[in-house]
C-alpha cells in the first residue's frame, strides 16, 4: 500500500549532470518565468520510462522536478548511484522491467539522501516490491497513484 | 537506473570484469562491490548484489539454480543502452554464464550474444513477460 507523504524539503538546485531541456519557446512578451502549464521544461532519458514519467510530472506540477538521471558522487568523486528522477520532495527510482537491483538502488539512494524514495515500474515483481518496501521506501506499480502521492 | 543480472558459478568475483574490460575500457574498482566503466560521458557499473536473491521468486531461483549452483549475482547499472551493448559482450562470453535482461527472459550468456549478433538493434525494453507466464531459461540452441 502507498500512502501519501508531504514533507518540506529545501530546494535542490539541478547539477551538471542533469539531462534537462531548457523552454524552446518563451512566453510571448516576456522573459523565461519559469515553468508554466502552457509551457512545462522538458526532459530526456536514454531511459524511454524515465522520461516520459518525468515529463508526465512535469506537465501536471510545473517545476516540481529538479532534474533526471542525477548522479550522485562519493567524497572522492566516484559514481555511487544514481537517481532517476528527483523532485522538490522525493526521489523516484524507475523500472521498466521486473525491478530486480531495486533493492541496492533503494539502499544507496537512502545513504546519500533525505528525501523519501519512491520506487516505481509497471512490471515490478511481487517478490521486489517486498523487498524494497521492507527497507522502507514506498513501491507502486500505478502510475495515476504516484502523481497523486508526489503532489507538492 | 537501467540494469541487467549476470549470474555466475560462485569462483567468479568482480576482477574476471574488471579484466576484461580494462584493455578497452577506463575501468575503477570503487569498492569491494563496485566497479564503474566510464566512456566519455557514459558510465556503466558492475556490483556484487546480494540484495538480489530477494528479489527472485522460489521458482525462478529455482531454475537459476539448477544450472548454475550456489550462483553469484552482479548487477550492471548502465547510462546508455548504447554502452551496454558495447560492454556486455565482453562480460558474458562464458559457457557457465547466465543474463537475466529482467523483462522476463534468462538466456545462456552465449544465446545472449548470438541473438544481439544477429540483431544488433535488439531492444529488450520494450517488452516484457506477460504476468503469469512462467520464466525460462533460453540456451544458444533454443
Amino acid at each position: 500500500m502507498l500512502i501519501k507523504v508531504k514533507v518540506n524539503m529545501p530546494m535542490h538546485p539541478p547539477n551538471a549532470d542533469n539531462k534537462q531541456l531548457a523552454p524552446s519557446k518563451l512566453p510571448a512578451g516576456g522573459g523565461d518565468d519559469g515553468p508554466t502549464p502552457a509551457n512545462p521544461r522538458r526532459f530526456t532519458s536514454d531511459d524511454p520510462l524515465v522520461a516520459d514519467l518525468a515529463n508526465k510530472i512535469e506537465a501536471r506540477y510545473p517545476g516540481h522536478v529538479v532534474g533526471v538521471n542525477q548522479k550522485i558522487r562519493d567524497a572522492r568523486g566516484r559514481i555511487v548511484t544514481d537517481i532517476d528522477i528527483e523532485l522538490q520532495n522525493a526521489n523516484i527510482q524507475v523500472k521498466s522491467g521486473e525491478g530486480k537491483g531495486l533493492t541496492r538502488q533503494v539502499i544507496k539512494t537512502q545513504a546519500i539522501s533525505d528525501k523519501p524514495i519512491i520506487a516505481f515500474g509497471p512490471n515490478l515483481g511481487r517478490h521486489v516490491q517486498r523487498s524494497v518496501a521492507r527497507r522502507g521506501a514506498l513501491v507502486t506499480t500505478d502510475e495515476n497513484l504516484l502523481l497523486e502521492v508526489i503532489k507538492p | 537506473m537501467q540494469n541487467i543480472i549476470i549470474i555466475t558459478p560462485p569462483h567468479i568475483t568482480l576482477n574476471y570484469f574488471a579484466e576484461k574490460l580494462e584493455p578497452y575500457y577506463d575501468v575503477e574498482i570503487v569498492s569491494d562491490d563496485r566497479i564503474v566503466i566510464d566512456d566519455g560521458g557514459m558510465y556503466a557499473a558492475i556490483n556484487l548484489d546480494d540484495y538480489i536473491t530477494e528479489e527472485y521468486d522460489e521458482a525462478e531461483f529455482n531454475l537459476i539454480s539448477g544450472v548454475i549452483k550456489q550462483p553469484t549475482f552482479f548487477l550492471i547499472e548502465f547510462s546508455h543502452f548504447e554502452l551496454l551493448k558495447k560492454i556486455i559482450p565482453f562480460c558474458v562470453n562464458h559457457p557457465g554464464f547466465l543474463i537475466d535482461n529482467d523483462h522476463g527472459d534468462i538466456f545462456s550468456g552465449q544465446a545472449f550474444l548470438l541473438k544481439l549478433n544477429q540483431n544488433p538493434r535488439w531492444d529488450w525494453r520494450i517488452a516484457c513477460r506477460p504476468p503469469g507466464e512462467q520464466m525460462r531459461i533460453k540456451s544458444k540452441n533454443g
